[in-house]
């Protein structure tokens, strides 16, 4: 049985980068008493499987993670959240969890993302970035420098990954600007290439950037 | 300091937040305490005497112990930028309005690691230019036990085991506090404490040739000498149960379960094996029952034994079958570092180690008897080859041979000692039948650069000049020929740092800010090591680093640990030093007592 499980990542665990999150479940976990079911082999692993990891810095409140459990496991999903959230650190919490029978990997599921990014102004009009934001995601094409795993410089268009933007004020010193766009193993945004955007276009520093993941859309 | 996060290297270096971390009211609390690890999070917190503090300290309702690791450079340069002080992982208040800020002394290459980080603090680095209000800097580990080259920097010293010790600095540092007294009656108070060094109540004095002509002591609360302190029943003490599990993957990344404090065997250039003098073990029981309540607590997939020689401690093989028996089902490994490689220990590592087989290490140390004897290296080349060739035939093929180069009396011969060892351990394996052996022989040859250390026997001997350990290594390049064999060694000049900083006197404080103020930090990390500033250093002080290298002291010169005693007699080490010269060795304290001076021995 599968335990497909949604959690947050708040602000005090934004750092924690993928791979140390992983591990962080992973031990949370076998610090429970749940009844999960471990690999075969010498070094018999808890059988994890996350959704899209997400960047460091960034927080989300729309994570996923699969948690495979004995077979004859007799416990209800609310338990599992309860136990969990019992030994995950302050910023991780578990907000909901199914049962689900045999999937896909969990990432292969994964179609769409939403993310937010807020915008924080020094002494620029909040209405006119959002003018100015509205005119930069409505161009043709959204060029964008990006280094290919070979080290080199490649100029990509991201306009055709966003589905949706939407900019707004949020505060006399904030802008946020939401992006739909396509996500998961077959094309997918780096919300750090649209930070990069209009970054170029507003020419601020990239310390004024918060990123935040909405939803997942599998 | 939120958006500096955003632009440095493994943000959560800063952040902590980690499971299990302590989180308490600071106003609640009578005594913040800083608990400094001068280099990075990742090496800080692999160090189990932090957990054991951190714990101790934290278990006290009056008491909050927070962690501060020093800021890597691209972490410094904005905290500088922003105007950011050093703070404290857990609250993230700054560090210099805390009461009591405590540095670990591991190695002598994190010294100026402490001044940055002290200076990153806005705390002044004299002793003597700190005021009412500010926080006392204390020190303790091992390298604490030449206390000379940091003695102005810090209020004052702690010698051995802290487990009590500390304590009781806590218990005056509130009864002080309440009485408003002065920070010199503070020091005072501990200084009356078995185990605390307060520098400042000593003043060297020196003879014309440079050499200490004695100690003067400006204080009458002063001791004549600090003796060490050491927990005499291991078992008494509480354990780190509630073990830190940091978020980045630190150098050891596991809990440690601590088997044993001290070592039996009296390696004579080895510092450990004889300021933790004497022997003494914890239960088996009570081993046991930790590391169940580790693993339940942390959820690590791995547990690690760790004392000095492992294989020493007397129920050793009981002990590791009794948790391979009980961790098994909770799939957690066991890890046995620094094993003694005999038949009995293959078959435990076969057990744990399944099918990895990475790595066997020895560490002969020299190349020939002589040598080992000279340096009481109790371990034969037959065990080293019969170790081999046992691990050889049950599926290891990676050999590690740790050697020390520029040990006292070395000649050509010990280093062709080394290239004749390694050449055996390849015949070893050839010699086997092809099916019974697993292919790709790999033998690894690491030389290290002797360091003479304090209250060692060979404390007064000097360290050879960098050409000739050149020379030395030159050798072995050249003559460790076989492309089975791997030789991997050092530049010498970081060694040339710490035999002066090991060996140092109170001079070596201005020689230490010189080469703070020249930008050296990080030391022990070869991209930062920069041995012309370090040079430039001492000879701006007008000091020249081969007196503390390179010289021979005398029998009876005053050395500058001299206000120091760690149990172990003086006419031991020189005893030990003679036998080292005539190459006898000592047998090791199970099979006779050599009469060291410690009292009350447990091993005897
Ligand atoms: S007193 Fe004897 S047995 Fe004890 S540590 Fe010293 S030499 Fe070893």
């Amino acid at each position: 049985m599968i335990c497909r499980m949604r959690y947050e990542k708040r602000d005090e665990v934004k750092y924690i980068g993928h791979l140390d999150t992983m591990r962080t479940f992973t031990r949370c976990i076998k610090r429970t008493n749940l009844p999960v079911k471990y690999s075969g082999g010498f070094n018999p692993r808890v059988q994890l499987s996350f959704a899209l990891p997400l960047g460091v810095g960034v927080t989300s409140e729309c994570e996923y993670v699969d948690l495979e459990l004995q077979d004859d496991a007799d416990i209800e999903p609310v338990e599992i959240v309860k136990e969990l959230n019992e030994v995950l650190p302050e910023g991780f919490r578990i907000v909901s969890a199914t049962k689900i029978e045999e999937s896909k990997s969990l990432m292969s599921l994964v179609k769409e993302a939403i993310y937010e990014i807020s915008i924080l102004l020094t002494n620029e009009n909040a209405e006119e970035i959002v003018n100015r934001l509205n005119t930069l995601f409505e161009k043709p094409n959204l060029l964008i420098e990006k280094q290919t795993k070979n080290k080199r410089q490649e100029q990509v268009d991201i306009k055709e990954m966003i589905l949706n933007v939407k900019n707004e004020i949020v505060n006399y010193c904030t802008v946020r600007c939401t992006i739909h766009c396509l996500a998961g193993s077959e094309k997918n945004l780096n919300p750090n290439l649209v930070v990069e955007l209009i970054n170029n276009e507003l020419g601020k520093n990239m310390e004024d950037f918060e990123i935040h993941r909405k939803g997942l859309i599998l | 300091m939120k958006n500096i996060l955003k632009v440095v290297e493994k943000p959560i270096r800063y952040t902590g937040e980690e499971i299990n971390m302590c989180k308490k009211d600071p106003s609640k609390v009578k005594i913040r305490y800083a608990f400094c690890f001068p280099d990075v999070y990742e090496i800080g917190m692999s160090h189990l005497g932090l957990r054991i503090l951190y714990d101790l300290y934290n278990r006290r309702e009056d008491t909050y112990c927070e962690r501060v690791f020093a800021p890597w450079v691209d972490m410094e340069k904005q905290m500088r930028e922003h105007d950011i002080k050093l703070f404290a992982l857990e609250s993230k208040d700054e560090i210099r309005n805390f009461d009591l800020i405590g540095f670990t002394l591991q190695y002598e290459m994190s010294y100026t690691n402490i001044l940055n980080m002290l200076d990153l603090a806005g705390i002044p680095l004299l002793s003597k230019d700190r005021k009412d209000g500010m926080p006392f800097v204390m020190a303790g580990g091992p390298c604490a036990y030449n206390p000379e080259p940091l003695a102005d920097f810090f209020d004052f010293f702690v010698m051995g085991e802290g487990e009590e010790v500390n304590m009781e600095i806590n218990d005056l540092y509130i009864k002080w506090k309440e009485e408003n007294k002065s920070r010199k009656e503070f020091l005072e108070m501990v200084s009356e404490l078995e185990g605390v060094y307060v520098p400042s109540f000593y003043e060297p004095v020196y003879q014309d040739d440079g050499k200490i002509k004695e100690y003067k002591i400006l204080n009458i609360h002063a001791k004549n000498k600090i003796t060490k302190r050491i927990i005499k029943n291991l078992d008494t003490l509480t354990y780190p149960e509630k073990w830190l599990v940091p978020y980045l993957k630190v150098v050891h990344d596991r809990p440690m379960l601590e088997m044993f404090r001290g070592c039996i065997r009296g390696c004579r250039f080895c510092q450990a094996g004889y300021i933790y003098r004497p022997v003494r073990e914890k239960s088996k029981e009570k081993l046991e029952q930790t590391a169940n309540v580790l693993i339940q607590n942390t959820g690590y997939e791995e547990i690690s034994l760790t004392s000095l020689s492992t294989s020493d401690y007397t129920h050793f093989h009981e002990l590791a079958g009794e948790l391979i028996k009980t961790m098994k089902p909770k799939n957690v490994n066991l890890s046995l570092p620094s094993l003694r490689i005999d038949s009995v220990s293959l078959k435990l590592l076969d057990e744990v180690n399944q099918v990895r087989k990475s790595g066997l290490t020895f560490a002969p140390e020299a190349g020939t008897q002589r040598l080992r004897d000279v340096i009481n290296k109790g371990i034969t080349e037959e065990d080293i080859l019969h170790g081999c060739d046992l691990a050889f035939r049950s599926g290891w093929n990676t050999i590690k041979l740790y050697f020390m180069i520029g040990l006292p009396t070395e000649t050509e011969e010990d280093l062709q000692g080394i290239v004749d060892l390694a050449d055996k351990i390849v015949e070893v394996y050839y010699a086997i039948p092809k099916k019974e052996r697993t292919k790709g022989l790999s033998i690894t040859v690491s030389a290290s650069t002797f360091v003479p250390k304090p209250f060692t026997p060979f404390q007064w001997c000097g360290q050879n000049d960098i050409e000739t350990i050149k020379k030395k290594q030159d050798y072995l390049k050249k003559h460790l020929t076989n492309k089975a064999v791997k030789f991997s060694w050092h530049e010498p000049e970081i060694s040339v740092i710490e035999a002066a900083l090991a060996k140092g006197d109170r001079r070596q404080c201005e020689v230490l800010q010189n080469a703070w103020k020249l930008g050296c930090k990080f030391d022990s990390w070869g991209e930062f090591f920069n041995y012309e500033k370090w040079l430039q250093a001492f000879e701006k002080s007008n000091l020249d680093i081969r007196y503390y290298t390179e010289r021979k002291m005398d029998l009876d010169e005053v050395l500058p640990w001299s206000n120091i005693d760690i149990m172990v007699s003086d006419k031991f080490l020189k005893r030990e030093y003679q036998n080292a010269l005539d190459e006898k060795v000592t047998p090791n304290c199970r099979v006779k007592c050599n009469g060291c001076g410690i009292q009350d021995c447990p091993v005897r």
